[in-house]
């Protein structure tokens, strides 16, 4: 029955995200980056490497790196953020007001302090966010 | 222990009513039809839009707009935190949970600061704010720096006891008179209705 042995993987992967964002929250970041790996590698064996639910656990590791606060830490998230941009989208492809927000929040993962750690890419996120329809990219977040 | 506590007022019977909400935010899949109504109404709030919560109604519209979204799918787990928050807070706590670090003592809470010290030897004191039980956790906020724990209504009404000396001891300093005076108030307040109880948090 591989259905019920993928809800078990799932189920685990579940639980080990909801671990490491008490982790990170807890300012125990590497314990919930451990805690990521491991549910990330089960998400990618249960559910394939292109499966939506694997954004969680991207944006979980993200938010980790993020606090580290260090350059190579932010050149990391930025990595995981393109490959969660990739799979965002594909989910939000009927609601481009919220890719719009997953191209800023990528933006915003490419500058560290005043740096800009690749200013060709943020120069094409910010023309795509540019060329999106209205309720996309000329609808700036609250 | 060094450190400043914020104590406040909340509807506890209100937290419990919102707390199947709580945990389907928690969970950050598709939301159900009565928790997107319980954000809704946190939308509606007059408090929804105040200076601490800056981002909170932009947030709860993205939510609002697209029901058949898994908050997973498009929320960083930080926004996740800051809605849960600001649920508890808007709906929950007394004038939205505002507080000040100027004016210590406001209509819906205490801040004790260096007052702290004067507090922190009394052994009724020590029992209530210092040496809490685990399961006296709020639930909600689970993460970020607004994790509260909440009084019994015995606490609140031994708390209230163990004022009392304070309230007019001349010995005592004003700022001590003030802030025993305002946790009293708060103390009344909580007393005079079965749904309401004290919250407090640490600010360090």
């Amino acid at each position: 029955m591989p259905h019920r042995v993928d809800e078990k993987a799932e189920e685990r992967a579940e639980r080990l995200e909801r671990e490491a964002h008490d982790a990170i929250a807890g300012f125990r970041r590497q314990d919930g980056v451990g805690l990521l790996r491991e549910a990330l590698a089960i998400r990618e064996a249960a559910q394939g490497e292109a499966h939506r639910d694997l954004i969680w656990t991207l944006s979980l590791w993200i938010e980790a790196l993020r606090r580290e606060h260090r350059p190579e830490s932010a050149r990391e998230a930025a990595c995981l953020g393109e490959r969660r941009l990739t799979l965002r989208r594909a989910a939000l492809a009927d609601a481009p007001d919220e890719l719009a927000c997953s191209l800023r929040e990528l933006t915003d993962l490419y500058m560290f302090e005043y740096d800009v750690l690749d200013a060709r890419r943020v120069d094409e996120l910010r023309r795509e966010l540019a060329a999106l329809p209205e309720g996309g990219g000329a609808t700036q977040e609250a | 222990m060094a450190g400043e506590l914020l104590i406040q007022v909340i509807d506890i019977a209100r937290f419990q009513a919102i707390r199947p909400a709580l945990d389907d935010l928690d969970s950050a899949h598709i939301l159900r039809l009565g928790s997107r109504a319980v954000l809704r109404e946190a939308a509606e709030s007059p408090f929804v839009d105040t200076n601490h919560r800056q981002g909170f109604a932009g947030l709860l519209r993205r939510i609002l707009l697209h029901p058949e979204l898994e908050l997973r799918v498009f929320l960083a787990p930080r926004e996740l935190d800051a809605v849960i928050e600001g649920v508890v807070h808007v709906l929950c706590f007394e004038n939205g949970a505002e507080s000040s670090l100027i004016s210590l003592v406001g209509p819906n809470w205490v801040v004790l600061d260096s007052t702290f010290a004067a507090f922190i030897d009394l052994d009724w004191f020590r029992a209530i704010f210092i040496d809490t039980d685990a399961d006296a956790r709020l639930a909600y906020p689970r993460h970020g720096e607004g994790c509260y724990w909440v009084l019994s209504r015995d606490e609140v009404a031994r708390l209230a006891a163990g004022l009392r000396p304070l309230l007019d001891d001349p010995a005592a300093a004003l700022h001590v008179r003030e802030a025993a005076q305002g946790i009293a108030r708060l103390a009344r307040h909580a007393l005079s209705r079965e749904d309401l109880t004290l919250a407090h948090t640490s600010l360090l």
